[in-house]
């Protein structure tokens, strides 16, 4: 069965410390209230149980008395007891009573001509309260008797109604107690994810401060452990950031350098249009403007192979592709990146060499492009960094013959697009190695 | 006037150096930092276009190395940095005007006929008297490389005086120009500053011109 909406919406709405002490409370007190009520059960079956062996036992004795032949008057009851006895003749009439109980009238009336043997609780003909009786037959002088033992149950009852009191007195102050305790340990516990949160929000007004981390507890708690984690999160957040921001201002840069020397050639024709060669200007606009494409395509290239939406992959085969007339092999990918990825692999070799050498391999389950040039080679310690953006190797190559250092980027990211790696060794040509390690279709 | 422009984009270059010929300057061309400095320590250029990002030597090195060397030729930086730290390490440097790229021909021009107006009289990035050096960049003194501990005031005093260069400095002089107007104190103050100034940097580091002045020591 569910809870009615309104319910737990209103239990919802409640501060975590509130449902926090609420939950654990509530369930001592239920639990404290079950105790209560068994433990007064059981002490007051215990203390009829008792009440009823006396009674028995009592009316043992007095039937073994009355059949052995003697009737005294009183009867015997044990010292210190309040047990009442009376013995009676069919009639009714009271043949002898214990000192306590009548001489002359019955205990309980209607006893006579019921079965004996059993314990009932009754309402007695005088005297106050109730009672519980025990009747027992017995033959005194060939004559039926019946002897009937009676127990009050007034002191029993007022045991029972003290248990009660006290309990009903204790449970209470105990589930307060309980209540206190657990805001206090509750608060106390939860002091520290307020100050997470009293931290997180003043990280998310600033914007991005360098560095800004949430306050890990002393204590290796959950609340310090999940700081740390958030943090761990913060700071590759962060660093994600400023690798974009880098980015984003590299770009601006290698952007605005045909932008400039398109003003350039403009605001000089524009100051001396007697000096304009046409068709000069128009060649050199047009180098600029390819720059500037070139440029714009691979930052979207780049962009879309961050945001992980490559074109619908097809089977390509990587021979025909690269053009060395070899057995097919075939991987599963984006024909326009992979011939992009190839390109940018042989304009790179092609820069710093004469001889470029294009091949293509099968290596188990991997399509294996290799690409040799008899270049300079790339020093070993740079053989990682090449691959990061907007890196150009030779400080002393000018940009135009340099390109803008997003080539062997958009080799990684198109590789990685496909699940393969790129990697930068020597060749045997003397120059420079790269290869590029596809998944291969079978 | 002759200039030198440094630039790795040989169309930039190209057409800029059109444009300048034609607005009656002589134009050398150099595409990276270390043909820029041969030039500039062969021929006296009357200023120099500078782009910081550049192969083998940037443009950052060249200034430094320019002004280390002595050579006050105005420098103009034309760069696409826009940074604002770009901006201010070039300028402390001891360049003298940047501009951003993309920039218009025309603001190009007016701003070259400021420098060349300037002309090459020493403006060192860093002030020198002695043993004591100033760098106003940064706002740190040293006495022989040694870092001096400046209030703002004494920072100063000393400036105006490292500025003057030797010659004599009346108090009023220094009053108007290190002090707010309605300052109290009048000249006194400025003989307590100078106090603790010798204090600082020893007795001979400021002299006491007769007639009520001042002048740098060293």
């Amino acid at each position: 069965m569910r809870p009615p909406a309104a319910l737990t919406g209103w239990w919802f709405a409640r501060s975590l410390r509130t449902r926090l002490v609420v939950g654990s409370v509530v369930p001592l007190a239920a639990a404290l209230l079950v105790g209560t009520v068994a433990v007064v059960a059981v002490f007051a079956a215990g203390r009829m149980r008792q009440l009823d062996v006396q009674t028995a036992r009592e009316a043992d004795v007095l039937v073994q008395l009355v059949s052995s032949g003697q009737l005294p008057r009183p009867l015997p009851v044990p010292a210190g007891s309040t047990l009442l006895a009376q013995v009676l003749d069919r009639s009714g009439v009271v043949l002898a009573a214990s000192p306590a109980a009548s001489q002359a009238r019955p205990l309980v009336d209607g006893l006579v001509g019921r079965a004996p043997g059993t314990f009932t609780e009754e309402a007695p003909a005088y005297g106050d309260g109730p009672v519980r009786v025990r009747t027992a037959s017995s033959v005194v002088g060939g004559r039926p008797v019946l002897v009937v033992v009676a127990a009050p149950l007034a002191d029993v009852r007022r045991a029972i109604g003290a248990l009660r009191v006290v309990l009903l007195l204790v449970v209470p102050a105990l589930v307060l107690a309980a209540t206190l305790l657990a805001r206090l340990v509750i608060g106390s516990s939860l002091r520290p994810v307020e100050r997470l949160r009293e931290a997180a929000g003043r990280i998310a007004a600033s914007g991005e401060g360098p560095g800004q981390l949430l306050p890990v507890g002393e204590r290796d708690d959950e609340v310090s452990r999940l700081a740390g984690t958030l943090n761990d999160v913060l700071g590759r957040l962060q660093s994600a950031l400023r690798q974009q921001r880098a980015f984003v201002a590299d770009a601006a840069h290698e952007l605005r350098s045909p932008l400039a020397s398109m003003r350039v050639q403009l605001d000089v024709a524009r100051a001396h249009p007697d000096l304009v060669d046409g068709a000069q200007l128009v060649a050199d606009l047009d180098q600029e403007v390819d720059r500037l494409q070139e440029l714009v395509d691979d930052l979207l290239l780049l962009a879309r192979l961050d945001a992980r939406q490559p074109a619908p992959f097809r089977p390509v085969d990587l021979s025909a592709l690269a053009g060395t007339n070899g057995t097919p092999v075939r991987v599963l990918g984006d024909r326009a990146a992979l011939q992009r990825l190839l390109r940018n692999l042989t304009d790179n070799a092609g820069r710093y060499a004469a001889t470029v050498r294009v091949a293509v391999v099968t290596d188990g389950g991997a399509a294996v492009l290799t690409v040799d040039d008899d270049g300079p080679g790339i020093p070993s310690e740079d053989r990682e960094r090449i691959f990061d953006r907007w890196v150009r190797l030779d400080p002393g190559r000018s940009r135009p013959e340099g390109g803008a250092g997003l080539g062997l980027t958009l080799v990684r990211e198109i590789a990685a697009a496909h699940g393969g790696v790129v990697s930068a060794t020597d060749s045997p040509l003397g120059g420079a190695r790269l290869q590029v390690r596809l998944p291969r279709l079978p | 006037m002759r200039l030198l422009l440094v630039d790795d984009e040989p169309r930039l270059t190209a057409a800029l150096a059109r444009g300048l010929v034609a607005d009656g300057f002589t134009v050398d061309v150099a595409a990276d930092g270390a043909a820029a400095l041969e030039l500039a320590e062969s021929v006296e250029y009357d200023a120099l276009l500078l782009d910081l990002m550049m192969p083998v030597l940037s443009g950052y090195e060249v200034l430094r190395r320019l002004r280390h060397g002595g050579d006050w030729t105005p420098v103009l930086v034309l760069s696409a940095k826009d940074g604002e730290y770009d901006l201010a390490d070039a300028l402390d440097l001891g360049a003298d005007d940047y501009l951003v790229k993309p920039y218009s021909y025309v603001v190009l021009l007016a701003r070259l006929r400021v420098l060349v107006r300037r002309g090459r009289a020493p403006r060192p990035a860093l002030l020198a008297a002695g043993a004591v050096v100033l760098d106003p960049a940064s706002r740190t003194v040293t006495k022989a490389g040694k870092p001096v501990d400046l209030t703002p005031r004494e920072f100063g005093v000393l400036e105006y005086l490292m500025r003057r260069d030797g010659a004599a400095v009346s108090k009023s002089e220094l009053l108007e120009h290190v002090f707010d107007v309605g300052a109290d104190g009048g000249p006194n103050l400025v003989e307590v500053y100078v106090s603790y100034l010798r204090r600082k940097l020893g007795r001979e580091a400021v002299v006491t011109v007769r007639g009520g002045g001042y002048r740098i020591g060293g």
